[in-house]
């Protein structure tokens, strides 16, 4: 069966068929003409001229090899921090585990903008902890905390979120008899670890290490807000390029970016493919924790946790606690003084302060909605009828998955910077609903990977008794599918509008003054020198990272996917 | 009643369904029997309207019900693993398709309630499917279809999840409802001991292929084909040498139940001898396997004083009820 000979299909759906097909050829597929059009043939002719300016360009050339630079370095910090982590937490006794649980989660919450300009805050020039080093080295210049070291150090710490879901979830699955097998068999219980154990975990060691590698090579707001003025990653170049009016290097520029992410993401497959190991045993033993004998190496260990417990901590806990000071505590003190509410009635009183947040959550709320209709129809339908046309029109809407956000952006603007036929000859850049757009696209395939599992934990007989008692498909879908999915369609509706309450890849391309929203504000208040902005900056971070905090909390409780 | 005229299914290009014609009579307890994977939850999806059929016709009480979908066929499921909607109580579970049918509140009240007194779980009105055990799930699966006053109701392994105790009881709770209410069942299983105590007449399917039909009696005493023979119930197949010592026919394959190969007592003329390489002590009775001629050979006996001495390695004598034998042409 075709897509076009579904059959009996109700003038509703029809509709609703033809929207999302506009939906996908005008959002995805004419964006992505676009920026190939633009990169090689942006005078009308086949060219590869941009490829040779790029090539010569000295900026984009140290873009490129601070972009690899980062990215390496990153790899290996993350890790070591990563794995140090999670064999903290599951396979070495270290005292305080549930703290240092805590303070390992907090990147989940601490995120994109808003933990770059928490660092910035932190560490920047006129940061409490600069101030407390300054006080104890005079000759310590404001600017310390800049360049490749910055972006490292913040990736390092911020980017361990993929360790303590993914590696953690890995050991767990270990069959502990397999580690008393191998001792058993002699191993000591390190040669178990080696032997046994970091087998079973590699596979997920490396694909930990390829979403490092994704997340460092698009690195976006961490650049921005702690690399400095000087410091460029490609990312940021391409948006620079575009501010240039060089749309074909900037095209150009995103796609090479394109293509990498595209060979990550490939790689991912791979290893998600064949690197899982099925345990034999019907009756797993759980991993036990084990105590370090050596006295001298405990001490090391939890040393180490603790610290690395701090390092994660001390900008979150500033953070909220500078929330509550008198902005003239910002850039005097190390503690505040004093404590007040006045930064958070500015916020919700002043029409100024407030815009941005009223922005995000106006903006945020449409993608949301747009975003899981979408999703809800498309996988839907590709879950009742499995041929071609459906499942073009799932590939489709997946495609922005494989895509980087600045990708997307670009080919947005331009396609819509000029009247076009598709949206009735108008011009969206500029104007409110471009951003919203574009934050919806790249919202959808992850809302689909969650919708699908969802639809596919559903038991089919469920619908079949339906359809046995009579019930017509849109009733079936009404009173029997959607109660079962809601929760996971709420859960997945309220972790995109999070997301997008700190995204800054796809807002730094597409905002303007009619739709700034709160991650410009927080990278613009990161900039500016008014203790003021500094305070509605944090107000603003800690509200993104209290509503974070009741999502994921909220997510792990009720759980994804599981179509309860 | 139910009709299959030259049904066959396809999967792909795979016959999974070879052309088949059945006719179901109202008000009967049929049985769809066969190994896992024979075709007989494919013969009922067909029936239900789930599965399409690649040629032939359905028909259910006299409609051609081949080409409409099964929502409209008026033709009830138990699912094997009930399919209850896990979010709705009792009551919405078994008021759902009078809802579909935009029945008043006040019939649906009356029918849900006279259903679930009738299935006997009337006290688990409010419950959700979650709260109850899966004899109680069982009851309300097939409440929900009786409510729809369906005539057809198929039953897709509906025991299988059951322990053996429940399973037993099931059985009987189903007989009883189906006797009770006239309904036409359709009852899958590949259990042949469910489907001799339950069903009026049974059809046993081999990889796509109607093997025989027939009552239980006439699949047992009588089968048709030696698939039959050995699937429905325990068979010997006799080798050659106790075939030869009994002056069988070749060219053929002799089968004979357990029961009707007995001990006989020392200096019988016409017994023959055999030694016992293992016992099965099964309760009231004792199965022993026993070696004649180098060939297995099985029977069953009494658990008492006779069973009670029979140990590996004793040497016994038979005998093989002659005209208890199942003889079968044997193409190869």
């Amino acid at each position: 069966m075709t897509l076009s000979g579904i059959g009996r299909v109700p003038l509703v759906r029809s509709i609703l068929l033809t929207v999302v097909i506009w939906c996908a050829v005008s959002f995805i597929y004419a964006p992505i003409f676009s920026v190939l059009r633009f990169a090689f043939a942006p005078e009308g002719d086949i060219s590869l001229g941009a490829v040779g300016e790029l090539a010569g360009s000295r900026r984009v050339r140290t873009a490129i090899v601070n972009t690899l630079i980062v990215t390496g370095l990153s790899i290996i910090t993350v890790n070591v921090v990563g794995i140090f982590q999670v064999a903290v937490l599951e396979y070495l006794k270290i005292g305080g585990r549930g703290f240092l649980r805590f303070a390992y989660s907090t990147p989940l919450i601490f995120v994109s903008v808003a933990a770059a300009t928490g660092y910035g805050f932190v560490y920047g020039q006129t940061g409490a902890l600069t101030r407390l080093l300054q006080s104890a080295w005079p000759a310590l210049p404001n600017d310390w905390f800049a360049g490749i070291q910055a972006v490292v150090f913040a990736h390092t710490f911020l980017l361990t979120s993929f360790h303590f879901l993914f590696l953690r979830a890995a050991i767990r699955r270990v069959d502990y008899s397999t580690v008393e097998a191998a001792r058993g068999l002699g191993a000591t219980n390190l040669e178990a670890f080696v032997r046994v154990v970091l087998p079973v975990l590699l596979p997920t060691v490396f694909a930990t290490t390829l979403l490092v590698t994704y997340k460092s090579l698009g690195s976006f707001a961490i650049p921005a807000v702690l690399g400095g003025r000087r410091f460029d990653m490609v990312t940021e170049l391409i948006l620079t390029l575009n501010a240039l009016r060089r749309p074909d290097m900037a095209a150009m520029l995103s796609i090479g970016l394109g293509i990498a992410v595209i060979l990550c993401i490939a790689a991912m497959q791979y290893v998600e493919r064949r690197g899982s190991y099925i345990g034999g045993s019907k009756t797993p033993v759980p991993i036990e924790r084990i105590r370090i004998a050596n006295p001298v190496v405990n001490v090391a260990v939890h040393a180490a946790a603790y610290a690395i417990a701090v390092i994660q901590l001390v900008p979150i806990a500033l953070v909220i606690l500078f929330s509550l000071a008198p902005a003239r505590s910002i850039g005097t003190e190390v503690l505040p003084s004093s404590l007040t509410l006045k930064n958070y009635v500015t916020v919700f009183s002043q029409n100024t302060a407030f815009v941005p947040l009223k922005n995000s959550l106006l903006m945020g709320a449409s993608a949301t909605v747009a975003g899981i209709l979408i999703s809800l129809f498309v996988v839907n339908l590709a879950h009742r009828y499995t041929n071609i046309g459906t499942t073009s029109l799932d590939l489709s809407f997946m495609v922005p998955w494989i895509l980087p956000a600045p990708f997307i952006a670009v080919g947005l603007i331009l396609t819509y910077d000029e009247p076009n036929l598709l949206v009735a000859n108008r011009v969206l850049l500029g104007g409110f609903w471009i951003l919203p757009i574009g934050y919806a696209i790249v919202s959808i395939p992850i809302m689909m990977r969650f919708l699908r599992a969802a639809f596919f934990s559903l038991d089919p007989a469920l619908n079949e008794a339906a359809q046995s008692l009579g019930a017509p498909a849109h009733y079936r879908f009404l009173r029997v599918t959607m109660p079962l999915v809601l929760p996971v369609v709420i859960l997945i509706g309220a972790m995109t509008l999070n997301g997008i309450l700190s995204e800054y890849s796809m807002s730094a391309f597409l905002f303007n003054v009619n739709n700034k929203p709160l991650s410009i504000a927080l990278f613009e208040g990161a900039r500016s020198s008014n203790p003021e902005q500094a305070a509605i900056n944090l107000v603003y971070i800690t509200l993104i990272m209290a509503f974070s905090l009741v999502i994921i909390t909220l997510a792990d409780k009720y759980g994804l996917g599981g179509g309860k | 009643m139910i009709e299959l005229d030259n049904v066959s299914i396809r999967y792909g290009r795979h016959e999974v369904i070879r052309p088949m014609s059945l006719r179901i009579e109202s008000g009967e307890f049929f049985t769809l029997l066969g190994p896992s994977g024979c075709g007989k939850t494919t013969i009922l999806r067909a029936i239900a309207g789930f599965v399409p059929v690649a040629s032939g016709r359905i028909t259910v009480d006299g409609t051609d019900v081949t080409d409409i979908p099964a929502e409209k066929r008026s033709v009830g499921m138990v699912f094997q693993n009930y399919a209850l909607f896990p979010h709705m109580t009792v009551t919405e579970n078994v008021a759902f398709g009078l809802k579909v049918a935009r029945k008043s509140g006040r019939e649906i009240s009356r029918a849900v309630g006279a259903v679930l007194e009738a299935t006997g779980i009337e006290q688990h009105a409010g419950k959700k499917p979650a709260e109850l055990s899966g004899g109680q799930q069982q009851r309300v699966a097939v409440a929900r279809s009786l409510v729809m006053g369906t005539q057809v109701l198929l039953f897709d392994e509906p025991l299988s999840n059951l322990d053996a105790k429940v399973r037993e009881d099931m059985r009987h709770e189903i007989k009883r409802l189906q006797r009770d209410m006239g309904f036409t069942a359709v009852f899958v299983t590949h259990d042949q001991e469910e489907a001799l105590s339950m069903s009026s007449r049974l059809m046993v399917i081999n990889a796509g292929h109607a093997e025989q039909v027939g009552t239980a009696r006439e699949l047992y005493d009588s089968p048709a084909t030696p698939f039959v023979c050995q699937f429905v119930g325990a068979a010997n197949e006799i080798g050659r040498n106790v075939a030869r010592d009994l002056g069988l026919g070749a060219g053929k394959r002799h089968f004979i139940r357990p029961e009707h190969v007995t001990l006989a007592e020392a200096g019988d003329a016409d017994s023959m001898h055999a030694t016992v390489t293992d016992v099965d002590y099964l309760g009231s009775m004792t199965r022993l396997f026993l070696e004649v001629f180098g060939e297995p050979l099985q029977c069953l006996v009494l658990s008492g004083a006779a069973g009670r001495n029979l140990n590996i390695g004793k040497d016994v004598n038979l005998n093989l009820a002659r005209e208890r034998i199942l003889s079968f042409d044997d193409p190869s």
